[in-house]
């Protein structure tokens, strides 16, 4: 079942907040449809992090989101779901998301965004999962995609339809990572546009734009460039299909002076203007 | 929830990655059967998974030791700190998916290593900056009652019960921790025995040296001691202690956080 979607983020685009630029966007206060941080970098009891946070939430639209709940492990997540709690509940944020992907197996933390196999047990745990963070959270989230490296053999599934159902079995809404689509995309073979024709338009809450790399005969998703030429195509055709949608420029390797992020920002607003523009 | 016959075969995937991803190529055997495409190829792609999670915790541990990074770019190279946290990292799973605090037991891997026996200093080092930053992002408390406090007469001070702010942290070394951490420390390093306190008024965490009357008197007060207790102490410890003084001191740099007398919570 799909409940309303929960994102009520501004359909424009933001950036991802990070730590260099913290001091800077409070001093200066750029324009800035929205700002996502992660939430894990939130999760102190008190102290500075959190009042800047709070800070930040009373000047500009907030979201959430997580690296480390490992919604494809069989780990408990008890206590990192506690803490997202405490942390939605502190800075009521307009949005929350989570990767699509597992990070733990028998208590062992590899902390980093790891492919699920594309199977009906990866499914029914993933929303399993899914339902109990949702009910804890008492809010519907965002889940994204995540660029991955291998393939499974146990998948019995394309990505996409994977994706579409979790978000139709759980509710959730989809975080498109536009720039993950296209590196999957080439990792695998597979034709990007027909990802895209596959996901529910009315699924997609958010979309999320980043820089990869070259690596041997693969790509890496390295949040470490300026958004590509083929990603910024591949976006605007995401935009004709699934019309304007909240988006942000994500950079977390070498992370280049906030104006530059905010140039990146306004190039995507410029292609949601003209998406807007074809709408009405 | 997936039948649990689905739910081994999907944990036995994960746990044939993560030998992968950890161990790399000698270990990636059992993983391979089950990722499609060339064996070459999966390796040289799981190589990314692997430079990606070492990586992180590398970085991770970098933003939790800032102080060790320095100072080992100071007297081993720059390269020193990366070389001990690329160690750390390929031996010491995540214990959480935080990645922040990836650092806990980094102080007690480098006690038993050779860079510890060559440089004492650096677990004693690495303990105060894992204190630095728990305190970081301890919990806030209620500025302390002062009004209160001036409201108990004067014969029933000694009774005072007092919990410190959940920010503050303590610890005594032989090194000159207080220097190292900010970075002043001089490049021959001689043993200096130091008691410090790490507070956090205002919001920033700062570390400062302390006599060892005044780290005895705190101490006792963080063992729920009363406040005729903690003096004693500290005069056990130096009979010049200055409970006046010192009591301003802990006032100022935010350590208090309530009073009890005679059990009543102020």
């Amino acid at each position: 079942m799909h409940r309303p979607l929960p994102s009520a983020l501004p359909c424009c685009a933001g950036i991802g907040l990070r730590a260099p630029h913290h001091a800077e966007l409070l001093e200066r206060r750029p324009t800035a449809g929205w700002l996502e941080v992660h939430s894990e970098n939130f999760f102190a009891c008190g102290g500075a992090a959190l009042r800047f946070l709070e800070t930040v939430r009373a000047h500009y639209p907030l979201s959430l989101h997580g690296v480390g709940l490992s919604l494809g492990s069989g780990d408990d997540a008890g206590r990192h779901l506690a803490k997202l709690k405490a942390l939605v509940e502190r800075v009521d944020p307009v949005a929350v998301s989570e990767h699509l992907c597992w990070s733990s197996v028998d208590g062992r933390h590899l902390n980093d965004l790891l492919p699920l196999p594309c199977s009906e047990a990866a499914l029914d745990l993933v929303c399993a999962r899914l339902d109990a963070v949702q009910n804890t959270l008492r809010r519907t989230i965002l889940v994204e995609n995540v660029a991955s490296y291998v393939e499974f053999a146990d998948s019995t599934m394309p990505e996409w339809e994977f994706i579409s159902e979790v978000a139709r079995r759980s509710g959730c809404g989809i975080l498109l990572d536009v720039n993950n689509v296209y590196v999957s995309a080439c990792n695998h073979a597979f034709a990007a546009r027909r990802y895209l024709d596959a996901i529910p338009a009315a699924a997609v809450g958010e979309i999320h734009l980043a820089g990869y790399e070259h690596c041997d005969d693969f790509l890496i998703d390295t949040h470490g460039r300026p958004v590509q030429p083929p990603v910024w195509q591949l976006y605007e055709a995401a935009l004709a299909r699934f019309g304007p949608r909240p988006t942000l420029i994500e950079w977390d390797t070498d992370i280049p002076p906030l104006a530059v992020l905010l140039a990146e920002a306004a190039r995507a607003n410029a292609c949601l203007g003209a998406c807007h523009a074809r709408v009405v | 929830m997936p039948a649990s016959s689905e739910i081994a075969g999907l944990l036995a995937v994960q746990r044939a990655f993560a030998a992968a991803v950890l161990g790399g190529p000698a270990a990636a055997a059992p993983l391979l059967d089950q990722l499609r495409g060339p064996p070459e190829q999966s390796l040289r792609r799981l190589a990314a998974y692997h430079r990606n999670v070492v990586g992180n915790r590398i970085a991770a541990l970098r933003a939790t030791y800032p102080g060790l990074v320095a100072r080992l770019a100071t007297s081993d190279g720059e390269a020193a700190f990366d070389e001990l946290a690329c160690r750390f990292a390929l031996s010491h799973d995540g214990r959480c998916g935080d990645l922040n605090d990836y650092g806990e037991g980094f102080a007690d891997w480098l006690q038993s290593t050779p860079a510890a026996a060559a440089n004492p200093w650096l677990p004693e080092l690495a303990r105060l900056e894992w204190e630095v930053q728990t305190a970081w992002s301890a919990a806030d408390c209620a500025p302390f009652d002062f009004a209160a406090l001036a409201a108990v007469p004067a014969e029933r001070h000694g009774e005072l019960r007092f919990r410190l702010a959940p920010a503050f942290r303590m610890r005594g070394s032989p090194w000159p921790l207080a220097e190292l951490w900010s970075g002043v420390a001089p490049a021959s390093l001689a043993p200096q025995q130091q008691w410090l306190w790490v507070v956090r008024p205002a919001d920033l965490v700062n570390v400062v040296t302390v006599s060892a009357a005044e780290f005895a008197f705190i101490a006792a007060l963080t063992t729920q001691a009363t406040l005729a207790e903690a003096i004693e102490k500290a005069l056990l410890t130096d009979e010049r202690f200055d409970v006046g003084n010192t009591l301003v001191r802990v006032a100022g740099l935010g350590l208090l956080a309530t009073f009890t007398i005679s059990g009543e919570s102020a």
